[in-house]
């Protein structure tokens, strides 16, 4: 029965026909061979493996789609089609879809890999002319949208129940006439991944880096820089097909994080050097920043629906239709931008003065170590942090409170880039009370942005009757908000008085002795 | 994991055509089927192709002693424990060591992990082992030929229900083999199928299923969508609906 079969698999050398294959067994089975089988596979997940890291994969062969574990456990089977890329509400109702909404949320599935397969069975008969082994002789191709790579031919012997002494002979023939026993256990799955230079889960939105306690400043930007282009890289067609908001939240947000480290660090760097390194990515920030803040505003639109009531949400819903016809025109004049030749050079010769080879990026002092210059502005960017939260009160302008939120950030960027030199629990934890404390301001300062685009929107209607209707979801949107915003300023005395409490203030500095 | 027997006091009334296509037909759509043939003539295995291995019998089958037993048939999903020649003692055992009549239900229980169903091929008896045959099932399947004979190993089989206080629910029956040009046969299908006992579908005397014999293989495994076929698939969707089983 197949659920419990169990199989052992050696590589066939891909000039080998089956005819001569059989060969090596005819003395000892006669064979009958099936129809030759051929099916295309299409394997989807999110763009930072979601299902893969919760165990799961998602197939499409034909009109059905197949969750399975990534052990090969079938979980569901359901009927639906899809393109290149889909949603989760794009497949059928029910359980598959159900398991899958749960691991990928809202982003969306995007075809990963591509496999071509072709397998021939043979099964081995005894003298009753019962099958007492399969063998499976599979050819694939893998590819994900570009040409096919072969991924080397499989042989797989395959046991029936009760007939262990024919399987082992099987086995044993295969041994003895020099095929090579594939024992990593890897599917066809892995090895087309590996045949397109891929692996599962390579990409991962946490920024994760490791450099040692003795690097020095320009080996430090050498392996940032290039961990930082490598992700604007990769997510880059996915933020020009416009595939997934995220590509672009993460493309922004590698930006952010090399244009944090110049400015932290632009003393150690030949200014000549990196002062056009920093004009381009402010250029970039300032480029792609209305899109990403439109696609906030879009995926509130739920959040906004509760907090009016129902006879505004007519005019909520021609607002939104407005800023999705200003997304179009927003994302058309990014996509110019990205794919400008002034975006090329700038990708181009960031990568030159990264040192592609791995040599440390030339800084003003080759020998500076990067750990006590990193420990330096830690401790600095901290205690402006604890000055200026102590000074704010709650007559404070909102400008004080946007400004400690980027200290914060700076802050939290600097731990990120250098959690490798510090005890990795302590600095986990510190992390997490800077985050606490983020979110404060994060919210404060989202409610901000909301504001001035509500009230720039209002302002920019035309007077019509459609623009009254949305002028008073408009005007709804901001008593909420204006209300919901004092909550947050109230927390926040209570949200920095822990993070700037005694314990934690002489923990942190612990951390960075 | 639901337990089906084939059973019928009457020899050549189909049990074994009904077995091996049945349990092709559920396999096929995916139940993970286990075949058992306890009649020791061993005509399902002989379908499969699969002789017993040389150290079972039938006092292993008792002791539950059936795991090393089980042989794969060339069909994804289906599975058979072959019969085997001292099954024609099987009621002797059962009464020598004093089994009680649900014995067979714990024996099979033992592969509810494994299996979703469990097909009973039953030999043609009015004994101990039929007592335990229909103890130990969810449900009894009996084929009916339209004839006077075959009518009466019906009854048969009500009154041992009877007898043993078993559920009268489990009992299901179908007419097998019927042929239309013979008056008897309708005259007997319309007298009974009446009856909820009776299950709508009805299986033809048909040549297709005869030659099984020849071609060793279930009436669906021929690669194409035969008559016989399709009335198979409608006496399974019946059982389906009738045990529950979707």
């Amino acid at each position: 029965m197949s659920r419990r079969m169990n199989s052992r698999e050696f590589a066939a050398d891909r000039q080998i026909s089956t005819d001569r294959v059989l060969q090596n067994f005819a003395a000892d089975f006669d064979f009958h061979e099936k129809p030759l089988r051929k099916a295309n596979e299409y394997y989807y997940d999110t763009f930072d493996w979601r299902l893969y890291n919760q165990g799961y994969l998602l197939k499409r062969v034909g009109k059905y789609f197949y969750l399975s574990s990534t052990e090969g456990e079938l979980l569901f089977k359901e009927a639906g089609v899809a393109g290149k890329h889909f949603f989760t509400w794009d497949l059928n109702e029910g359980p598959l879809r159900q398991k899958v909404e749960s691991a990928a949320g809202i982003r969306a599935l995007i075809e990963i890999l591509f496999l071509k397969k072709s397998s021939l069975q043979i099964n081995f008969l005894n003298k009753d002319r019962k099958t007492v082994v399969r063998l499976f002789h599979e050819h694939v191709q893998a590819g994900n949208g570009a040409e096919g790579e072969d991924v080397s031919p499989v042989l797989r012997i395959v046991r029936m129940r009760g007939y262990e002494k024919d399987f082992c002979k099987a086995v044993r023939i295969a041994e003895q006439k020099d095929f090579q026993e594939l024992t990593n256990g890897q599917t066809f799955f892995q090895r087309g991944l590996t045949a397109i230079g891929r692996q599962a889960g390579d990409y991962s939105s946490k920024f994760e880096i490791f450099l040692e306690q003795d690097i020095t400043i320009g080996q430090a930007l050498n392996r940032i820089g290039l961990n930082l282009i490598e992700t604007m890289d990769r997510v880059y067609s996915g933020v020009l097909q416009d595939i997934d908001s995220e590509f672009l939240h993460d493309f922004r947000v590698a930006s952010r994080r090399m244009r944090s480290f110049l400015s932290q660090f632009k003393k150690s760097f030949p200014a000549d050097k990196i002062a056009f390194f920093q004009t381009e990515l402010k250029w970039l920030g300032a480029m792609t920043g209305p899109v990403r803040d439109l696609d906030v505003y879009l995926l509130m639109k739920e959040e906004f629906k509760v907090m009016l009531p129902g006879d505004l949400h007519p005019g909520l819903e021609e607002f939104f239709i407005d800023l999705q016809t200003m997304r179009v025109e927003k994302f058309e004049e990014m996509k110019q931008g990205l794919s400008s030749q002034r975006y090329y050079d700038w990708n181009a010769k960031w990568k030159s003065f990264l040192q592609m080879n791995g040599d440390p990026v030339p800084a003003q002092n080759d020998e500076q170590l990067c750990r006590p210059l990193a420990l330096k502005k830690i401790r600095k960017c901290f205690k402006k942090i604890l000055k200026d939260g102590r000074r704010i009160n709650q007559h404070s302008p909102d400008e004080e409170l946007h400004r400690l939120r980027i200290q914060g950030k700076k802050l939290r960027y600097l731990i990120e880039f250098f959690r490798s030199f510090f005890d990795d629990e302590e600095i986990e934890y510190f992390r997490k009370q800077l985050k606490k404390l983020q979110n404060n301001l994060g919210d404060f300062n989202d409610i901000s942005v909301q504001l001035e685009m509500l009230a720039q929107s209002r302002q920019d209607l035309p007077r019509s009757k459609r623009s009254i209707a949305i002028a008073a979801a408009i005007g709804g949107l901001v008593t909420h908000l204006n209300a919901k915003q004092e909550e947050v300023r109230e927390d926040f005395t209570d949200v920095f008085a822990v993070f700037a409490s005694d314990e934690n203030i002489e923990r942190f500095y612990s951390v960075l002795r | 994991m639901k337990i089906i027997a084939i059973y019928c006091s009457k020899g050549g009334v189909g049990k074994t055509a009904t077995s091996v296509n049945l349990a092709y037909t559920a396999s096929q759509q995916g139940y993970a089927t286990l075949l058992c043939d306890l009649d020791p003539q061993g005509a399902s295995s002989y379908y499969f192709r699969i002789r017993p291995k040389k150290k079972f019998n039938s006092k292993k089958l008792l002791e539950g002693k059936v795991d090393k037993y089980i042989r794969g048939t060339d069909f994804d999903d289906l599975d058979l424990l072959p019969a085997h020649f001292s099954h024609r003692n099987m009621d002797l055992l059962l009464d020598r060591e004093q089994m009680a009549t649900k014995h067979l239900r714990d024996v099979f229980l033992t592969q509810k992990q494994a299996y979703d169903l469990i097909i009973l091929d039953c030999p043609p008896n009015l004994t101990l082992l039929s007592e335990t045959i229909i103890e130990s099932s969810d449900m009894v399947i009996t084929p009916v030929i339209p004839t006077t004979l075959s009518m009466l190993s019906f009854e048969q089989l009500l009154k041992l229900f009877k007898k043993t206080g078993a559920n009268k629910k489990k009992a299901h029956a179908f007419f097998s083999m019927a042929e239309r040009r013979k008056a008897m046969h309708l005259n007997t299908i319309n007298k009974y199928r009446k009856y909820s006992i009776f299950m709508k579908a009805i299986i033809p005397y048909m040549a297709e299923i005869e030659k099984m014999g020849i071609h060793r293989k279930p009436v669906g495994a021929a690669g194409r969508k035969s008559p016989a076929t399709s009335c198979y698939d409608n006496l399974w969707k019946e059982i389906q609906t009738r045990g529950q089983l979707i």
